[in-house]
């Protein structure tokens, strides 16, 4: 038989990030914990509302799996003597199993012989009697990146447990935590439904909840009943002329912040419309989590929604947070006007005091070392297309000075969330260049995954090196991220350096950029017993590391970037030039006809010390062809990778795949005469550089081969 | 009810519910966290359940009397339970009940709010408490002071009085508030908000912050190292007022904020140790009368 079992782990309020943390941490955990204790079950689903964390497992058997397990003991040759008496040591054996000799039979384990041993049915414990031990650690091994402990308890979790409800089917699954013991007792709405509610059977759990506790356990459900508040307000009452802004991430933490959700609308005085858009709209979400909304021409307008938890409102509420917003927009206008008091060269000067990194010097420290290395990929080659046009260099290096200045004016430090945008308003209303205000905010870009790019040239290559900049220093200072740690984020910069390259199709070798970005960190603080090369490989290789991840996501080839990377190259944009030449190639022709010529050249080469090919040597009509053919092949290709025609470089290949095949099939390598022999293997070495130029081809892994 | 009503309410509900009643400490301080009832009381294990209000500072908050409730001095009310009891929020929802806010009408939440105070070596994770969205009440439970972790922990709680009475009297701003029939917090702290607004941001003498700060340091070094705990108590406290003044004047560089805060934190540090041992060589006797 198969029953449901709901769990619930109640607690005090649980902030918004702990909530999914919780459902996914305790998922996992069930999940292995069943399955360890052998209790098959359909599926689990979780849910969470502030107060509480959930795990519903449907189908739960009642009855564990049978397990059978071997006890193997001595040989039979040490088990029993001549006569077939057993020995101590065979008694000693069956004593620790609780059983007779009698009892115990011939075990043979495979190659090694055969012992006298048991096969063991190990008992089908009921589900019951199991789950008390499975639930109770599962409460213990979820772990949250903040935990507190409270009271004198030992216990560690976000937020204390108040209570734990443990349902199998009608039956609670008894056990003790601290001081609490689990139940079929949940508890509603903290001041809708004070009291506690007694719960039936697992079934009836949610439907008891929400009509007597008025708690809605499924985030999925909270969300969409904001959404249809909020689009029935947008079309119904508002009639299409205001639309409100529609931020995710508050959106998420809304809805983990209510247990029942109900919007109100607030309106604020028309006094604070003068605040620019960008930072009003930041002022309205930030410290009271409200929406804003905005009128038919896209202008915040005065009205805001409250989504607050579940209470009918007699006015009390609409007005009370009115009051609130009212004095948090007063207090942003008091910021944005004391801002105004000031210019960039204030805030510039400010930077000296404040510290980017311990041992990494100040923030003004960075922005003179951005305006070095942002030159410098501006002046590498693809960057320097740039200097064509307009100043574009004049304009990376005034935006790398300001970009951090808004670190420091009273907007951001008391809206942390708008660095960038502080800036970009700042540098608008102080007559700066468009391409500068805005290379300011884009600089910072991507901030989270699938967040959008930087759209200028000066916003792309200011945002490669504020990024490559704090990844060289935190390598310099050891805070290299490995498995899940990554506290400073250097994974998803590295991912914003690699999609950025792509989008302004800039053209560079990353060991060069990173070797400079060292140097100017090495020229003002000291790294003791730091090897720049380790330190250089380390970084390009965490790059390169991104773009392979990218790779991944799509289910793309990751042997032809091995293959690519074996030629050395390391500008991500030339990887990425080649990658899609092979791959269009792949498609089309047959790429064996470039590797295996190339893995029989590399199978003769490996490991031999290697000369220039003398001419005179060159006697056999196909060596003498293969010589003529690589002195022209390797002309034509070499231009052609200047032009960056990775398709025309792999016909070319194509087609000295087969000079190549010929040379193998009518010349003997290995003759002997040792100075023929070796001419011919400096031919084939050449030849092999050949390939290498663009790609080491024997590095695709293709049917059927890797080495022939 | 009038402002002084609200303060009479809580100081009856906390009696009521086992907590000793004390007076303010005569000291400049930013928070009721630094008053040794609570910033030294947390420590160690014996039990302690104490209510007071305290006069506040905060001089960066001064809005020279123009927000209508930001301001560099107000009053707050502190309870702290230890250990933190297992019905604590529903006591803090008993409290407001006492102050006759209807919970069925009223939305309120408690909002993840972790709060840490560098300059004491403190960290707690808790909640501000919204009532229909205003901040009312910061609720925090205790895990580390001066660097120590704690056990048992305690339940802080921090009432915004004027908050509180803004949001029981249905008034736009502090100044407006009924402290008493007929005399209005206005009347009581608008002119010195305004002065010392003045003196925070414009006056104060930096040089002699900065003297002051060295010289209660030194002090404190000497005081504590004769055992006198209570006394280096307040030195710590005028540590981290006058660093507070000089961080209004932007007298402190963002870099050397840190060194400052180090420097008082190591200062709360050597004092919590010293009053835990302390504590332990007299045996604890607050646990004895349990």
């Amino acid at each position: 038989m198969r029953k449901n079992l709901v769990f619930e782990i109640g607690t005090e309020e649980l902030p918004p990030s702990c909530t999914g943390e919780g459902v996914s941490g305790l998922k996992e955990i069930l999940e292995n914990k069943l399955a360890e204790n052998r209790l098959e079950f359909e599926d689990i689903q979780t849910y969470s509302s502030p107060r509480r964390l959930v795990a519903v497992v449907k189908g739960l058997s009642e009855l564990q799996n049978s397990k059978e397990r071997t006890v193997a003991g001595p040989t039979l040759k040490v088990a029993f003597d001549k006569d077939g008496n057993p020995t101590r040591a065979a008694e000693g054996f069956a004593r620790s199993l609780n059983l007779k000799v009698s009892d115990l039979e011939e075990i043979e384990v495979e190659g090694k012989g055969v012992y006298l041993g048991k096969r063991i049915i190990e008992e089908e414990k009921k589900a019951v009697d199991v789950l008390p031990d499975i639930l109770k650690d599962s409460i213990l091994s979820l772990t949250f990146s903040k935990q507190m402990t409270w009271a004198d308890h030992d216990i560690k979790f976000a937020r204390p447990i108040r209570w734990i409800l443990a349902l199998y089917d009608n039956e609670v699954i008894k056990f003790s935590l601290e001081n609490l013991n689990s139940a079929n007792i949940t508890f509603g709405h903290r001041t809708l439904s004070p009291g506690p509610i007694n719960i039936k059977d697992a079934d009836s759990y949610f439907k008891l909840l929400q009509d007597k506790g008025k708690v809605i356990a499924d985030a999925g459900k909270r969300k969409e009943l904001i959404l249809n508040q909020i689009n029935q307000l947008e079309e119904d009452i508002w009639k299409g002329n205001y639309k409100v802004v529609l931020d995710g991430n508050l959106l998420n933490d809304v809805v983990n912040m209510v247990e029942i959700p109900n919007v109100v609308i607030g309106n604020f005085p028309e006094e604070f419309l003068y605040i620019p858009k960008d930072l009003l709209v930041e002022a309205i979400q930030y410290h009271q989590k409200y929406f804003a909304v905005l009128d038919k021409s896209g202008n915040v307008s005065t009205k805001f929604l409250i989504i607050q938890n579940g209470i009918k409102d007699n006015g009390g509420i609409k007005k009370g947070n009115e009051r609130v917003l009212k004095a948090r927009l007063s207090d942003a206008a008091f910021f944005y006007e004391e801002d105004k008091k000031h210019d960039f060269n204030y805030w510039a000067d400010k930077l000296k005091g404040v510290i980017f990194f311990s041992n990494l010097g100040s923030m003004h420290n960075k922005a003179l070392r951005l305006k070095k290395v942002s030159a410098y990929i501006a002046g590498l080659p693809g960057g320097s297309r740039l200097h064509k046009k307009d100043d574009i260099s004049t304009n990376l290096a005034t935006a790398s000075m300001l970009c951090k200045c808004d670190l420091v004016t009273n907007m951001v430090v008391e809206f942390p969330a708008l660095q960038g945008v502080v800036g970009r308003q700042y540098a608008r209303e102080k007559g700066e260049k468009s391409e500068v205000s805005d290379a300011i905010f884009e600089h910072y870009l991507p901030r989270f995954a699938a967040d959008i790019l930087p759209t200028t040239d000066v916003g792309l290559i200011l945002s490669i090196a504020d990024k490559i900049d704090t990844i060289t220093g935190m390598f310099l200072v050891g805070k290299i991220p490995s498995g899940s740690e990554d506290p400073f984020a250097l994974r998803r910069k590295a991912s914003g350096i690699v999609l950025s390259i792509l989008k302004g199709k800039y053209d560079f070798d990353l060991t060069g950029l990173i070797s400079y970005n060292q140097n100017l960190y090495q020229k003002s603080f000291d790294f003791r017993g730091i090897s720049d090369l380790k330190i250089n490989t380390g970084i390009k290789d965490f790059i390169i590391a991104r773009y392979r991840f990218l790779l991944e996501k799509k289910d793309k080839r990751l042997d032809i970037l091995e293959s690519i990377l074996g030629s050395g190259c390391c500008s991500i944009l030339d990887i990425d030039l080649r990658y899609k030449a092979i791959e269009e190639f792949i498609e089309s022709k047959d790429i064996k006809k470039i590797s295996y010529p190339m893995i029989r050249c590399k199978n003769i080469i490996d490991k031999k010390e290697f000369g220039e090919v003398d001419v005179e040597l060159l006697g056999e009509e196909y060596e003498k062809r293969l010589f003529l053919s690589l002195s022209s092949k390797e002309k034509a290709i070499k231009d052609l990778m200047c032009k960056k025609d990775y398709t025309a470089v792999l016909a070319e290949l194509y087609g000295f795949g087969e000079i190549v095949d010929l040379f193998f099939d009518k010349v003997l390598v290995m003759d002997k005469d040792k100075k023929v022999r070796s001419n011919r293997i400096n031919l084939i070495k050449k030849a092999v550089d050949l390939y290498l130029l663009m790609a080491d081809f024997s590095r695709l892994t293709i049917e059927g081969n890797s080495r022939i | 009810m009038n402002f002084q009503d609200i303060i009479f309410n809580l100081q009856k509900y906390w009696s009521d519910n086992g907590c000793i009643i004390k007076q303010p400490m005569d000291l400049e301080k930013g928070a009721g966290t630094f008053n040794p009832d609570t910033f030294l009381r947390c420590l160690g294990p014996e039990p302690w359940n104490v209510a007071y209000v305290e006069p506040s500072r905060r001089p960066t908050d001064g809005r020279y009397g123009q927000n209508p409730f930001r301001t560099q001095f107000y009053y707050q009310f502190q309870v702290l339970l230890k250990p933190s009891p297992d019905d604590v929020i529903d006591l803090y929802l008993g409290s407001l009940e006492s102050l006759g806010i209807k919970l069925k009408l009223h939305d309120i939440r408690f909002v993840e709010d972790d709060w840490q105070s560098p300059t004491i070596g403190a960290v707690g994770l808790g909640w501000e408490v919204w009532a229909d969205g205003m901040e009312i009440t910061q609720f925090t439970y205790f895990q580390q002071m001066g660097g120590f972790m704690l056990k048992p922990v305690s339940t802080e709680i921090t009432y915004g009085l004027e908050r509180i009475a803004m949001y029981l009297q249905d008034k736009d701003s502090f100044w407006d508030l009924k402290w008493s029939d007929g005399i209005t917090y206005g009347d009581l702290h608008l002119e010195s908000e305004k002065q010392w607004s003045v003196y925070n941001f414009e006056v104060a003498s930096v040089s002699m912050l900065l003297d002051l700060f060295k010289k209660y340091e030194k002090e404190f070094k000497k005081v504590i190292d004769k055992g006198l705990i209570f006394v280096g108590c307040e030195y710590v406290i005028k540590c981290s007022h006058i660093f507070n003044l000089l961080d209004a004047r932007e007298a402190i560089s963002v870099a050397e904020r840190t060194s400052y805060i180090a420097r008082v934190r190591n200062l709360a540090k050597i004092l919590c140790s010293a009053y835990l041992k302390h504590r332990e060589e007299m045996g604890y006797p607050l646990l004895k009368k349990e």
